[in-house]
């Protein structure tokens, strides 16, 4: 085998990924290290858990999701996963089956929930039936099973895998459209109140790219593939925007989120209540709502009546409007 | 960058023996 040059910034040992923008290479031991270091760092500065809290992770199969419930239970956190199926075709598939993978191989318990079988619809479905992007029919359901499962089983933390890579997009977009709603909401933790759970986020210092590399060294299998329905989405384009600048400008993704959380977010402060303090609860399922039915309802109503649609029928038209 | 299996940094001179898997990391969820 042919070694690399390089030498880990600790050890000087053979060095297994690089890192711009803590200008440094690490060997595998001390990669590991220095990714539970950022996410202990995020814990405590956010206060986001503790050791006697019970958390629920919403797990998608993906790298993520998978690397941050590994990362909590090898700090030593208590945590279940929750696996929604989505109902997309084959992706949703194979993401199963590397959430129950991952599960089964640690003795970790997984709570699955399936659209399709326990609401009467999917994603494609609800794309078709709602007349909006698949993303949206998609955010919606999650957010709110994700809530639900969370009260309901009695956790006290819902964690979920964005990482700083997807923090730094949404903050590029929201900025973009300056929409302090948005900005005022976008924080690594979100406090439990009425209906809604404790929401954290652990992985906020660490890139996607770390999170891959993470899964690889550890020997976790995960869904490679992209969700078919994000093809061609805002995000995904913000993403490569912040990329770009990134690769000129190492360090420059972190400085804009995190700086902003430092001395953005805290101005923004109170911003959002006024949305919050006026939620009603939904006739249907009395979960929080501004209006008469929450969002999740009446993606139910709508699309539980409606004709099961093939993933394929509702890429050929998104990629048509794109 | 994997080859035969284990991660290795953009630097890493690679062998006409090894198998190399360039894996993806960009994720469109929110």
């Amino acid at each position: 085998m042919v070694a690399s040059g390089s030498k880990c910034r600790v050890c000087k040992g053979p060095a297994i990924i690089d890192l711009p923008r803590h200008n440094a290479h690490f060997c595998a031991e001390h990669f590991l290290e220095l990714c539970r270091r950022q996410v202990v760092k995020a814990i405590e500065k956010f206060d986001m858990l503790h050791p006697d809290d019970r958390v629920l992770v919403a797990v998608s199969g993906g790298k993520d999701s998978l690397a941050v419930w590994d990362l909590l239970v090898d700090l030593g956190y208590q945590a279940d996963g929750l696996y929604i199926g989505l109902g997309i075709g084959e992706y949703s598939d194979v993401s199963a089956e590397f959430a129950r993978a991952f599960a089964s191989q640690r003795g970790l318990k997984l709570i699955e929930i399936s659209l399709r079988e326990e609401y009467g619809y999917d994603i494609p479905t609800a794309a078709k039936a709602t007349r909006r992007v698949p993303c949206s029919a998609c955010g919606t359901s999650k957010r709110h099973l994700f809530d639900s499962a969370a009260l309901e089983g009695g956790y006290t933390v819902l964690v979920t895998g964005h990482n700083l890579d997807d923090e730094a997009a949404v903050l590029f977009g929201n900025t973009l459209r300056w929409d302090v709603e948005y900005l005022a909401r976008q924080l690594p933790v979100l406090p439990a109140r009425a209906g809604f759970p404790k929401k954290v986020k652990p992985l906020v210092r660490l890139t996607e790219r770390e999170m891959a590399a993470w899964c690889i060294v550890r020997g976790i299998d995960y869904q490679v593939e992209e969700c078919p329905m994000a093809l061609g989405n805002k995000h995904l384009a913000y993403k490569a925007a912040l990329n770009a600048i990134e690769s000129e400008s190492p360090g420059s993704k972190a400085s804009f989120y995190l700086n902003f959380l430092d001395n953005m977010a805290p101005l923004l402060a109170g911003r959002s209540a006024a949305a919050t303090d006026a939620l009603g609860e939904c006739r249907s399922c009395g979960a929080p709502t501004t209006g008469d039915l929450c969002a999740f309802c009446r993606i139910v109503e709508k699309s539980s009546a409606h004709d099961p649609v093939p993933v394929e029928l509702v890429l050929s038209k998104g990629r048509g409007r794109r | 960058v994997i080859r035969n299996g284990t991660l290795v940094p953009g630097d890493a001179e690679l062998s006409v023996d090894d198998v190399v898997e360039i894996r993806p990391v960009i994720s469109g969820g929110s």
